[in-house]
């Protein structure tokens, strides 16, 4: 899967739990730093991810810089699936 | 919720007594909970904060204090009242559902909070100056206490004194700045001038912990146990302390992105 559909369906799981807004910079969109998603919904983010590009995010994963935001994010699941 | 679980309030309880603390511990502890998983039989945020909240006065019983951020960034409202009971964190739900707990107690500071319970809570909170960061501030007041970082679900990049060590290295992306703050305590109200350090608006930073969180995890200072699926770290506070001081000293950018 490239890029532009992992950032196209990314931004669907987001919106669900909070419109992403259309002009963001998504290189410094730090999404869980900005509240997007309560520390405790987080859990049924990830699992959404895992469901939806079927890979596994361990500790490490959900931990990392990348993972806080959506550019970095999109990078760790295109990793995940290449 | 989804009706498989990844951990237990058990395993909550075993993990944190793994941890070895030393007398009278000051534990800080932020979270991010979700990144544990699933707790099993707790299938609400309340029920969730609950059981940890529980599991930490457990830990009361070494006579610990705990420390829990509740901050409220109050920076750009134009209407600056920091109302100790009302002003919500903007931390997310266990930080506020802390903040509901009648054995807690916040310490006045319109942006960066913090509310606690045990036997040094008193102390450490009493008469704190009026500016979050700097000489006799919280930060540096735990310093001198056995004080310990305790980060659930969380890495080892969340460091709770980070604008602190930016303030002590006078840095270019902030400066003091002076609010007027009217703090309200039920019937009473005061009003203040508040010191803080802020950011400047026009120079874009990003605060980032990796850099010293990896460091202190290389060098042992930071370590963790495993629960659900994520982990538990924790550190000695001074230590880590001492660490990012002299990293922070080569490097004053080393708290950015």
């Amino acid at each position: 899967m490239d890029k532009k559909k992992i950032e196209k369906k990314v931004i669907q799981i987001l919106n669900k739990r909070k419109k992403v807004k259309k002009n963001t910079n998504y290189k410094k969109y730090y999404y869980l730093d900005n509240g997007h998603i309560d520390s405790i919904e987080i859990m049924n983010f990830v699992l959404e991810l895992e469901k939806v590009f079927k890979v596994k995010l361990n500790n490490k994963d959900i931990i990392s810089r990348e993972f806080r935001s959506i550019d970095g994010l999109i990078s760790v699941i295109h990793k995940k699936l290449s | 919720m989804n009706s498989s679980f990844h951990y237990t309030y058990r395993d909550i309880v075993n993990a944190l007594k793994k941890i070895k603390f030393k007398k009278y511990p000051v534990i800080f502890v932020t979270s991010s909970l979700g990144m544990l998983g699933y707790c099993k039989n707790a299938s609400s945020n309340y029920k969730i904060s609950n059981f940890f909240f529980k599991a930490l006065k457990n830990l009361k019983k070494n006579n610990a204090t705990f420390i829990f951020p509740t901050y409220s960034y109050n920076e750009n409202i134009k209407k600056n009242v920091f109302d100790l009971n009302k002003t919500k964190s903007k931390l997310g739900y266990f930080s506020n559902f802390i903040l509901k707990k009648k054995e807690c107690i916040r310490s006045i500071d319109p942006f960066v909070s913090v509310c606690g319970f045990g036997p040094k809570i008193n102390e450490i909170l009493k008469n704190l100056p009026n500016n979050s960061y700097g000489k006799n501030c919280l930060f540096s007041r735990l310093v001198d206490y056995n004080s310990y970082c305790l980060n659930i679900g969380l890495g080892s990049n969340w460091i709770p004194f980070i604008h602190h060590l930016d303030y002590l290295n006078n840095v270019d992306f902030r400066f003091n700045k002076k609010f007027n703050i009217l703090v309200v305590n039920r019937e009473k109200k005061t009003k203040l001038i508040w010191n803080y350090y802020s950011k400047y608006k026009k120079i874009k930073t990003i605060t980032d912990g990796y850099k010293i969180g990896h460091k202190a995890e290389k060098k042992k200072i930071y370590k963790s146990i495993n629960l659900g699926r994520g982990k538990i770290f924790y550190c000695d506070y001074k230590k880590l302390f001492d660490l990012s001081k002299k990293l922070s000293k080569k490097n004053h950018r080393i708290t950015l992105v």
